[in-house]
């Protein structure tokens, strides 16, 4: 049965606020929801927890590429045992297993909602985020063999994820074969929020009028996910980090990066840029 | 083949189980090589990526590794797939298998490590990475008793009393911790394909007799600083019980309702449970262990 929407992004990219409006839309409360409490949507696909219990074996007793043998299967059980449709977050690229078999399976897999975000403001959130330097952010951004949860030497409780670069990363989902993907911009669902957001809806077949949407959209609001975080924290920041809904505005990489930094960016992802109407034709940066 | 006792059964094994202690040689359980199928007979009771299992049986496929047949409580049948090590199939048979064989039999795995502490066991449960065998080593370091980690097998006395039995001497633990204790690794087995997790023995202080369970600590991380500790009372203490059972999926497959209620009720009315929140990532390991010490010590 196919019941996972993969809802896919690079991290820092828009992939919270989505879930966090979905969870409004679905809970249809008179409250926002608890932004510490969103239960309409179905955790992370390289949560190791669900791996131990559902595989029957514990990751930590396997390298990271024994564990990816057994994803698939753990996704169409995940996927078979469900009657409703799931949305489950990502941040894995698309990949495929040493016998060609994708790690996202098509049999499990009812679509993917990919959002990309301006690989300038993407760099600024990660480095925040991460607490690292906006250098380290771009270059883990550019590198190939990028991915999260990598080491080995601690225990943690997500499964390793192969991201890839930045560029990788969107072209993994936005090419993926056999699956059906709805490509959605963070720079839209802010400045074209109702339509991007109904669009998204309508491809997840959530039937649902544009008043129950525009009224989502409202609960998910960033000041009053900024709001929500201040007052009670989010469970979902990493520890030192200051918040995690921090800014939210596109182009704010201009207060941040130096010229140089936004030039090593587009030297690394020019091409994926122009696809996606992040850098014109002729090279001038459109956030 | 060899004997030992662990969990609170004989156990007699034609694979070698290192770190196992010996036993009487008048076995409850026997482990051996043998044939084994892909799949067990229906009707299929429960199913998992890796396992299925069916009225008497459960199997486990490892990949590349082994696939293993647990019978009626009292058999495990090991097939090896290719080149699979030794240390390999042990890895894998003290683990899922003996959790399923244990269900199997009536007790409670708990996911937990456990010490003594005066003449009752304290156990520390919490999903996988939260520190329970860290936490073990570490109070092991400091002049404590081991009685199990990993799995924590209960079974309740004939008056109602949850008791722990000893599970394995030795633990598994990631290169990070071992160097915070300065441990040479260099003469420390691992799994070939998963060279930063160590077995490391508990050559010392194991000890190996039944305790009745007289107190739980439930950790888990939160994104704040400082570590926070407390009681959880009345039905509160069921959920984190009933969570933390040693792969609860195959538990819930494998035991009746009635029966988890019973184990669950009963650790609930015997053992005082606490909640330990410490910071996400790295463990402050000695601060931690200062802390329930010194709430040990309170009694």
């Amino acid at each position: 049965m196919k019941n996972i929407i993969w809802l896919a992004s690079y991290p820092k990219s828009g992939n919270t606020w989505f879930r966090i409006f979905l969870s409004n839309l679905l809970d249809d409360k008179e409250d926002p929801v608890d932004i510490n409490k969103i239960t309409s949507t179905h955790g992370i696909a390289s949560a190791r927890h669900n791996f131990d219990e559902i595989t029957g074996i514990e990751a930590s007793d396997l390298s990271h590429d024994e564990a990816d043998l057994l994803r698939p299967g753990l996704y169409n059980i995940i996927s078979g045992e469900s009657k409703n449709t799931l949305f489950i977050k990502v941040h894995d690229a698309y990949t495929f297993l040493p016998d060609k078999s994708p790690l996202f399976p098509s049999s499990a897999t009812k679509g993917v909602i990919y959002i990309i975000r301006n690989p300038l403001d993407v760099a600024v959130s990660n480095a925040n985020h991460n607490h690292c330097t906006v250098q380290e952010s771009i270059e883990k951004m550019g590198d190939g063999n990028h991915g999260l949860c990598m080491k080995n030497k601690r225990l943690k409780d997500q499964l390793r994820q192969k991201t890839g670069s930045w560029s990788d990363h969107v072209l993994s989902w936005t090419t993926a074969p056999g699956i059906s993907v709805h490509l959605m911009r963070y720079e839209d669902m802010k400045y074209l929020s109702l339509s991007t957001f109904t669009a998204a809806t309508r491809f997840a077949g959530l039937d649902f009028t544009v008043d129950a949407i525009e009224t989502a959209l409202k609960k998910c609001d960033f000041n009053e996910l900024q709001k929500q975080e201040k007052e009670k924290g989010f469970k979902e920041r990493p520890l030192g980090t200051p918040s995690f809904f921090r800014k939210g505005e596109p182009g704010s990489w201009r207060e941040q990066l130096t010229p140089e930094q936004a030039q090593l960016i587009i030297k690394d992802h020019s091409i994926v840029m122009k696809q996606f109407g992040y850098l014109t034709e002729a090279g001038e940066i459109v956030y | 083949m060899q004997h030992y006792t662990a969990f609170g059964l004989q156990i007699a094994s034609e694979p070698e189980l290192p770190g196992l202690i010996p036993g009487n040689g008048n076995p409850d359980v026997t482990i051996r090589f043998g044939d084994v199928p892909e799949h067990l007979p229906e009707p299929i009771k429960g199913k998992g990526v890796a396992y299925e299992l069916n009225e008497g049986s459960f199997l486990l496929r490892v990949p590349g590794v082994a696939r293993l047949l647990v019978n009626h409580g009292n058999e495990i049948i090991i097939e090896r797939v290719g080149e699979a090590e030794d240390i390999d199939i042990s890895v894998f048979a003290i683990n899922t298998p003996i959790g399923a064989l244990l269900y199997q039999r009536g007790y409670l795995p708990m996911h937990a490590s456990a010490i003594k502490v005066n003449g009752g066991c304290v156990m520390f449960t919490g999903v996988s990475g939260v520190g329970k065998s860290t936490i073990l080593a570490s109070l092991y370091q400091h002049g404590y008793h081991v009685v199990a980690d990993e799995i924590c097998a209960i079974s309740l006395s004939g008056d109602g009393v949850p008791l722990v039995h000893p599970g394995v001497a030795y633990t598994w633990l990631w290169r990070d911790v071992l160097d915070h204790f300065e441990k040479d690794v260099s003469g420390l087995n691992h799994r070939q394909n998963n060279p930063e997790k160590y077995k490391v023995p508990i050559d010392e202080r194991f000890y190996n007799k039944p305790l009745p369970l007289q107190r739980v600590y439930v950790l888990s991380t939160k994104n704040t600083p400082g570590i926070e500790m407390e009681e959880i009372k009345g039905h509160d203490k069921f959920l984190p019980i009933k969570h933390n059972a040693y792969r609860y999926r195959i538990g819930n497959a494998i035991s009746t309702p009635a029966a988890s209620f019973n184990m669950q009720t009963s650790i609930g009315k015997h053992a005082i449970v606490k909640r330990i929140l410490r910071p996400d990532g790295k463990i402050n390991i000695d601060l931690l262990r200062e802390l329930i010490i010194s709430d040990l010590e309170k009694g």
